[in-house]
């Protein structure tokens, strides 16, 4: 039923990412101030991590409630290895992304014998019972007040936000191509129809536990970019609050399409960090926002993108 | 012997709390996570209104207070997406967290003192035991025994169980789903309110006890089994003497609570994916 608006949408939208895209390249010229600067890194990374939902649950239809456990996790991993191994910081990021791969695919196993609201809550449970690690092992971790006083990637704010932009443009790229391979077709024929998915051969076991790794993979490394920019984490990055932050943004900004989670992301930290700056009122303001937007639009903003062809979630 | 005493005391206010989670999700299928937002609320109100009108008074109007806001939440947000159960999640969720920030934002997330509705302690086969936690456990167990017979003796009772064991019949049969679900929400609300009352002066209060009390209401109802009230009551038997084991066998036990929690409930998702009472469904 979409085909015969993909023709006029396909040139709209191209005119329509061409400027976001070049508005977003030259922020640094012409951004009123360095917390500004500050506000769009952040948002790029919140919407890698979006992103990083998004592939597990808006394809493979497996819901994480807990995935603070890999961008949480991945700002450990590189943080320590940085402050006691002393290794590069680029190195620790991909090596933290790596491991978060890795754990990722341990966790998908268990993962598999569970679905739906049982997997909600089995995911829910990662997160703190690492935070219980983060608590009981404090030497390591530094306990509540976290920790500090490692290198972060550059003192830079222009060079941090144009690595932070490539990174989330290649996760955008990344997805598209993943979503759109002989992969995201098995993967969201699983979402739609596991039964039948399976019974024309698809290993579906192999299939979810790789995107659980590689959704585990993209949230760890923006987790360690994340780290890394603001120079000190806390267990705050393990929250709760941090696992249900990027479901609202995915959600605000539609399941199972591209842009959207990241119009979600930016939109949520914009509407935190720049209009309204009371700490207090974050989570507030986010149950609003979504309240608001599932009133009106129960599909999200964007609930699926027509420029790249690509069926949204639900 | 103190484990004994302590773990019943602890496993019937832990059912208390656990029963209106279970019944909630039983009956309208709802993930309702703003649970933890009514227990929150009415320990803050009676933090808030015991010195002003008395302690008994007090406890009333907790209750009250958050039966409207449980009221309030499931008529005009909840119900709108129940047909989506992630939504729901996220939506109370999110509710949850704004309303335990709000909380912050008035009291500040400091601890606070609430005094205990009866004062002193007793010894009991060698056990000292504070009276509290004895009314406690008394008034659970009252509240469970008036739980059991609405359910079991009352024409609403039995439309609630006709909507839990089979929710489409149950509408042919007459049974109005909306009416079921406001009054299971309001009764679920009546459930947690009192038990955060009567565990608030034993424990901390803090802005941060909604995610206990939700913890609590995820392992009880995956171990018992997704809806079945009495199973959510069991699980809690369980967690209530293993949390208090371990208290006693490692001395800083508190640290370690939310942990005893989710390992029991990853542990029994392994085994036993639908719990252990639970039948086999597709959730």
């Amino acid at each position: 039923m979409e085909s015969f608006r993909l023709g006029p949408v396909v040139l709209d939208s191209r005119i329509q990412l061409l400027a976001a895209l070049v508005a977003l390249v030259t922020v640094p010229f012409w951004a009123f101030n360095l917390w500004f600067v500050r506000i769009f890194i952040i948002a790029n990374l919140f919407g890698v991590y979006a992103l990083s939902w998004n592939l597990l649950v808006g394809y493979t239809g497996q819901i994480s409630f807990g995935h603070a456990f890999f961008f949480g996790g991945g700002a450990y991993a590189s943080v320590l290895l940085n402050k006691y191994l002393g290794l590069p910081v680029v190195l620790c990021m991909s090596m933290s992304g790596v491991m978060c791969g890795l754990v990722g695919l341990l966790l998908g196993y268990p993962c598999l014998r569970v679905r739906g609201i049982y997997l909600a809550l089995m995911t829910w449970a990662f997160p703190l019972i690492f935070l219980g690690f983060v608590m009981y092992f404090g030497e390591i971790f530094g306990r509540e007040m976290g920790i500090s006083g490692y290198e972060g990637l550059s003192l830079s704010y222009s060079v941090n936000y144009y690595t932070s932009l490539a990174l989330l443009v290649l996760t955008v790229l990344a997805t598209i191509a993943i979503v759109n391979s002989r992969f995201g077709l098995i993967i969201q024929s699983i979402r739609d129809n596991e039964i039948l998915a399976e019974s024309v051969g698809i290993n579906i076991s192999k299939y979810k536990i790789l995107f659980f790794s590689l959704s585990g993979l993209i949230a760890g490394i923006a987790g360690a970019f994340y780290a890394h920019f603001l120079r000190s984490i806390t267990p705050e990055l393990l929250a709760v609050d941090m696992s249900i932050l990027v479901i609202i943004m995915v959600i605000v900004g539609g399941l199972g399409s591209i842009i959207g989670p990241v119009m979600g992301a930016y939109l949520v930290t914009f509407l935190n960090n720049y209009l309204l700056y009371i700490p207090e009122l974050r989570m507030i303001i986010y149950a609003v926002v979504l309240i608001v937007t599932l009133f009106l639009k129960p599909k999200g903003l964007l609930p699926w993108s027509p420029k790249f062809g690509v069926r949204g979630g639900e | 012997m103190e484990i004994l005493v302590f773990g019943l005391t602890l496993s019937l206010i832990y059912g208390l709390i656990v029963a209106g989670f279970a019944l909630i999700l039983g009956a309208s299928r709802i993930f309702d996570l703003c649970f933890g937002s009514y227990y929150l609320l009415a320990g803050y109100s009676y933090f808030v209104w015991y010195g002003v009108v008395g302690k008994v008074p007090a406890l009333f109007l907790s209750i009250f207070i958050a039966v409207i806001v449980a009221w309030l939440i499931h008529r005009h947000i909840l119900f709108r997406f129940r047909e989506t159960p992630i939504v729901v999640m996220v939506v109370s969720a999110s509710l949850a967290i704004a309303i335990s920030e709000a909380v912050t934002l008035f009291f500040g997330s400091d601890y606070k003192y609430v005094p205990p509705l009866l004062e002193g302690s007793v010894t009991i086969f060698g056990a000292s035991i504070a009276n509290q936690r004895l009314l406690a456990g008394f008034v659970a167990l009252l509240a469970l025994s008036l739980l059991w017979l609405y359910l079991n003796r009352t024409k609403q009772g039995l439309g609630i169980r006709a909507l839990i064991q089979q929710a489409e019949i149950a509408e042919l049969a007459g049974v109005r789903p909306r009416n079921i679900h406001l009054t299971v929400a309001c009764i679920g609300a009546v459930l947690g309110a009192l038990g955060s009352i009567m565990v608030v002066p034993i424990f901390t209060l803090t802005p941060h006890i909604w995610l206990d009390a939700i913890l609590l209401a995820f392992a009880g109802v995956v171990v018992g089994g997704l809806g079945s009230v009495w199973g959510a009551f069991l699980a809690m038997v369980l967690i209530a003497f293993s949390e208090t084991l371990v208290s006693f066998l490692i001395p800083e036990g508190g640290f370690f609570r939310q942990a005893v929690y989710v390992l029991i409930m990853v542990i029994v998702l392994l085994v036993r994916p639908y719990g252990i009472f639970g039948k086999k469904e597709e959730a």
